[in-house]
């Protein structure tokens, strides 16, 4: 069963999640460091997020279609997207197997990784309001 | 067991005449215009003349570029690009060393969807739609890149490799003719022999290594380059020699093509991508640093692949490393950064290796993670 009922669920954590992000600064700082711009584009349900770290300054989080140029675009299922943030999966089997296909430079995706996975502390809280909001 | 994906797409073909052998596929086939790519080297060979001869005789039309150099470098294979779109070329064949198959590869890509910016298609999997034919004849024994679903490409304006992954960019056949690989130079049967060997030994170790079809692949591929890598380097003109190592690196780059490499492929791209190194000569400099990092605590790994290729039950770590460190110097290859011809390096010089091999999707698939400054170690300790 999907974790997520259907966009706006979807788009509902993950708005709530990388609020939360920006606003832990040893998570947020080094994404701005980075002035990355990513797009995660999500399917089953389809959403499609952009975080926008460009000036170094300012976390952006758009939702939805938006003209901006990401640097990065990371395509998966919504629920490869939750056992992502669960800890659950092994990343290089993943864009190895093609469950996650990841466009742009692959050595800047793979510098994210270490900087977000503190944010794995914060998903299983957010999930939960999820669940309980449903129930 | 693990669930395990082992993906092939290319049909492997073993012959003691490429030429002939493309010559009457092409037969049965309404191709109209043809690329060919290779390098210098290859095209001042008499077989090579030779071929271009016989397949200038067919109906199809030619188009030959034969000054590929060292490493896919981005402005080349977009010229290239250019060249094959405005030939309307509907098959490219290369024919040479990881390099020129590389290169036909990025080719591919542009020529297929009719762009030359080919770092627009960068990443893993991005590229979805079937590509055009490629047929590749290697004729280096080491590279793999004959069956492998990933090229690399070299960016002169930023210094830094760049990487592209998708089982589309798999070659349609892979022609392995022996025949091509003895009037290989010294150097080159080594290092590429080298890399091949590499490439078993981190397949094998990766943290993707759950299949018993890749871990076959990286024991039979060594038990052969052990055995014959030697003597292809020493007696060039061996045929059975060069047959064998041949195989060997087949069968290398399509177990590392479905496991993945690692620390010490992640150092070798960050130095040759500054300091325009053999890739081959760069992974021997590693090879036996990077298994002393990785055995702190995957020691078992390597234990047990000693085992196995060697047949031995007295083999292990300990013992694959004195095999390499001896098949090191019977192939005469440098041992240390230094002697490979890098100047000495400055902090920041090993700051930004270290950072640039810290994000080498190689080293996603290490079995230890490594960090910065594990990495600097490895650098600093390759050196001299």
């Amino acid at each position: 069963m999907s974790t997520f009922k259907n966009s706006d669920e979807l788009n509902l954590v993950m708005l709530n999640l990388w609020t939360q992000i920006s606003q832990t600064p040893h998570i947020a700082n080094p994404l701005l460091e980075s002035k990355l711009i990513v797009t995660f584009h999500y399917r089953s349900p389809e959403a499609q997020l952009t975080i926008d770290c460009a000036n170094g300054s300012d976390f952006n989080i758009l939702l939805g279609d938006n003209e901006i140029k990401p640097l990065i675009e990371l395509f998966m299922k919504a629920e490869v997207a939750n056992e992502f943030w669960l800890g659950k999966i092994n990343v290089p089997m993943a864009l190895l197997s093609g469950k996650i296909v990841s466009k742009g430079p692959i050595n800047k995706a793979l510098a994210l990784l270490p900087a977000i996975k503190p944010a794995f502390q914060i998903y299983p809280s957010i999930i939960a309001q999820l669940n309980q909001s449903d129930s | 067991m693990n669930p395990f994906v082992f993906t092939t797409d290319t049909q492997i073909v073993f012959t003691y005449d490429f030429g002939e052998l493309i010559l009457d596929k092409l037969s049965d086939l309404s191709t109209s215009s043809i690329l060919i790519l290779t390098d210098l080297g290859i095209a001042k060979q008499d077989f090579f003349k030779v071929f271009l001869h016989n397949i200038n005789q067919i109906e199809a039309k030619i188009t030959l570029f034969d000054t590929i150099t060292s490493d896919a470098e981005v402005t080349i294979v977009e010229s290239i690009t250019r060249i094959a779109i405005d030939n309307a070329c509907d098959l490219i064949l290369a024919i040479g060393g990881g390099s020129v198959i590389d290169t036909a590869k990025l080719v591919n890509i542009g020529l297929t969807l009719k762009d030359t910016e080919i770092l627009n298609y960068q990443g893993i999997n991005s590229i979805t739609q079937k590509l055009k034919p490629l047929w590749v004849v290697p004729t280096t024994a080491g590279t793999g890149s004959e069956v492998s679903l990933v090229a690399v490409a070299k960016d002169n304006a930023s210094n830094k490799k760049i990487f592209f992954g998708s089982h589309c960019l798999a070659s349609e056949y892979a022609i392995l003719d022996p025949n091509l690989l003895v009037t290989l130079p010294k150097f080159l049967t080594a290092a590429t022999g080298m890399d091949a060997i590499t490439h078993a030994i981190e397949a094998y170790t990766s943290i993707n290594s759950n299949s018993p079809i890749t871990d076959s692949l990286c024991i039979g591929a060594l038990n052969n380059l052990f055995t014959y890598l030697p003597i292809a380097y020493n007696e060039p003109t061996n045929l059975s020699a060069r047959e064998q190592t041949l195989i060997a690196s087949t069968m290398a780059g399509l177990a590392f093509s479905n496991s993945g490499v690692g620390v010490v492929h992640a150092l070798a791209h960050a130095i040759g991508a500054k300091y325009n190194t053999h890739h081959g000569a760069t992974n021997a400099v590693f090879l036996l640093p990077g298994i002393k990092f990785n055995s702190r605590n995957s020691q078992s790994y390597y234990d047990d692949l000693s085992y196995k290729v060697f047949n031995n039950r007295n083999a292990n770590q300990e013992f694959l490393c004195v095999k390499i460190s001896e098949l090191l110097a019977t192939l005469e290859l440098p041992l240390n950064l230094k002697s490979l011809g890098l100047p000495q390096l400055t902090n920041e010089d090993i700051e930004e290796l270290a950072q640039t091999a810290l994000v080498d999707p190689s080293l996603m698939f290490n079995p230890v993670e490594a960090s910065l400054e594990d990495l600097k170690e490895l650098i600093i300790n390759s050196y001299n």
